[in-house]
């Protein structure tokens, strides 16, 4: 019986149909529950990622701005948008409220349909000066100050092989690009104070007919602050809408947790869909217990020759383990590799169908989800390869050869 | 059996007209808008123009009885797939920005039937060199 060890494989080999078909149940089985694992963790790291990107306690925009359906998102989430207020008021927060520990102003451009593409980029200028919002995290790819039409991009703006991008017809030049936040704040472009203000007169010339924005050098689009240690937020909040006209602040946390709301409806459906992956994988290791019950039901004959040719009963169970074991391994990597490329190559796809913030998790957070994957369904297959194995452990060679087993 | 000795090459024609007629329809590149031509455009008209060539090699493949001329044409296609493959984005950049069509639509399915018709043209010329003459 030495070359027992080898069969497993050979009737693999031999009986195509039969293992193709246990192979494509056993890779359904480990896609239902990769994919799911891989979608629903996604989701949750995009919304990390912005709540932890924004760092201030308080936002405070134009009144007028409050208006527009999505200016929570501009600011938020970076989608393309703009509306500026006169940086008086910047000053007179900064002077009369009290409370705040650090203040800093943002300005936002969002570019035309330019050559390059047939969507607008949203152009975020800060002061490097007070900023404590976006260095932190432009810091973590570019240690240097933003120089004069230098740039920082987002993880899914493609600059010119030379390293620069053209905005109005002015050249900037990319300096870094940052970290994927799974955000629209990927497809911005972050600039110091002085290039937005040359970026805004740009704006201004080549766009005579569009809003126009009338001193570069006096506006501001956002207000960020850190309110101070034993001062209370909301307190904050409400002393800017109090004395501060024309514009409104608003606590972070509220704007997030609007994003967040929408996205726990989302992750409701998640839910719906995580119970029906669940139903789909335990039916699928259903369907290959019953599959695979009626191949050896089918093979009674081969395994009652084996016994006879002197296989123990022992031997013969762990050569059925073994075929199950290869089949369900093979088919559980090939579940795996199909999730990893389809989630590679559609992720920014489905981000754009679902609009939320999605951020496929690290490398080594996904290689430890398809091992566990592969593991499960292995672990599937011996289960039910246990059961067909007792049942052929018990099998009576005598009967089974004279044809009155039934 | 005429048809089933075919089946390889059919299914190999069937990922190449895919490729070949996709890209310019159900997963084409960005639009242009007014007269400006998307950077992206050009990788498109290549991917179309090496679908069709795939598109051609499949039907000669069927159609030539030598089992050698079948199985080096497969082979050939193995290649061109494979450059087809990396048109979008690597022999021809895109547009800017990953949220565009061309990015987010026009790349992956490229690179998923182009390595659908390299699968496909492999396993036949694989098949078509084992098989001894009849």
């Amino acid at each position: 019986m030495k070359s027992i060890n080898g069969l497993s494989l050979k009737n693999i080999i031999k009986k195509p149909v039969r293992s193709v078909a246990l192979l494509v149940i056993a890779a359904f089985l480990a896609f239902s529950a990769f994919g799911g694992s891989l979608m629903v963790s996604s989701l949750s790291n995009g919304l990390d990622s912005l709540s932890a990107r924004l760092g201030a306690d308080i936002v405070v925009v134009p009144y007028a701005a409050t208006s527009k359906v999505s200016y929570d998102s501009i600011i938020i989430q970076g989608k393309p948008g703009q509306f500026y207020m006169d940086a008086k008021y910047y000053d007179k927060i900064k002077n009369e409220i009290e409370g705040i520990d650090k203040i800093t102003a943002q300005c936002f451009l969002a570019s035309a349909k330019a050559s390059c593409c047939s969507t607008r980029l949203q152009i975020i200028g800060f002061d490097p000066k007070t900023d404590f919002s976006v260095q932190p995290w432009v810091e973590k790819s570019y240690s240097d100050d933003l120089q004069l039409y230098d740039a920082v991009i987002g993880s899914d703006v493609t600059p010119n092989s030379d390293m620069t991008v053209v905005i109005f017809g002015e050249t900037l030049r990319v300096q870094a690009v940052l970290d994927k936040t799974g955000t629209e704040l990927d497809s911005a472009m972050y600039v110091n104070a002085d290039t937005m203000k040359q970026l805004i007169k740009a704006h201004n010339e080549k766009n005579p007919n569009q809003e126009r924005v009338v001193d570069p050098d006096r506006v501001v689009s956002s207000v960020l602050i850190k309110v101070q240690d034993g001062y209370d937020i909301d307190d904050v909040v409400g002393d800017i809408n109090l004395h501060v006209r024309q514009v409104k602040a608003i606590r972070t946390q509220n704007m997030i947790s609007d994003v967040a709301s929408s996205l726990s409806g989302v992750s409701g459906m998640i839910g719906v869909l995580m119970v029906l992956m669940v139903v789909m994988w335990v039916l699928s290791a259903v369907l290959m217990a019953v599959a695979f019950t009626m191949i050896m039901n089918e093979r009674k004959k081969e395994f009652a020759v084996l016994r006879v040719l002197g296989a123990s009963r022992a031997r013969l169970a762990g050569f059925v383990f073994q075929e199950n074991a290869l089949l369900t391994l093979a088919g559980g990597l090939l579940g795996v590799l199909i999730t990893l490329a389809l989630a590679a190559l559609f992720a920014p796809l489905i981000a754009q169908s679902i609009g939320l913030p999605f951020l496929l998790p690290s490398p080594l957070m996904m290689a430890a989800a398809a091992a566990v994957t592969v593991l499960l369904t292995v672990a599937a297959g011996a289960l039910t390869a246990a059961v067909s194995a007792y049942k052929i452990s018990k099998i009576d060679t005598g009967l089974i050869l004279r044809g009155d087993n039934g | 059996m005429k048809l089933k000795r075919h089946i390889p090459n059919i299914i190999l024609l069937i990922f190449s007209l895919a490729l070949c007629i996709g890209s310019f329809t159900f997963f084409s590149a960005c639009a242009g808008h007014g007269v400006t031509v998307m950077a992206c455009h050009w990788a498109q008209n290549a991917v179309t123009a090496l679908g069709a060539l795939l598109t051609g090699m499949s039907l000669a493949a069927i159609i030539i009885p030598d089992r050698k001329v079948k199985a080096g044409l497969e082979l050939a296609a193995v290649l061109t797939a494979v450059l087809t493959a990396i048109v979008p984005g690597v022999v021809i950049s895109l547009c800017m920005m990953n949220s565009m069509r061309c990015v987010s639509v026009f790349r992956p399915f490229t690179i998923l039937f182009a390595s659908l018709t390299a699968l496909a043209a492999l396993a036949s010329a694989v098949i078509h060199l084992k098989k001894k003459e009849q």
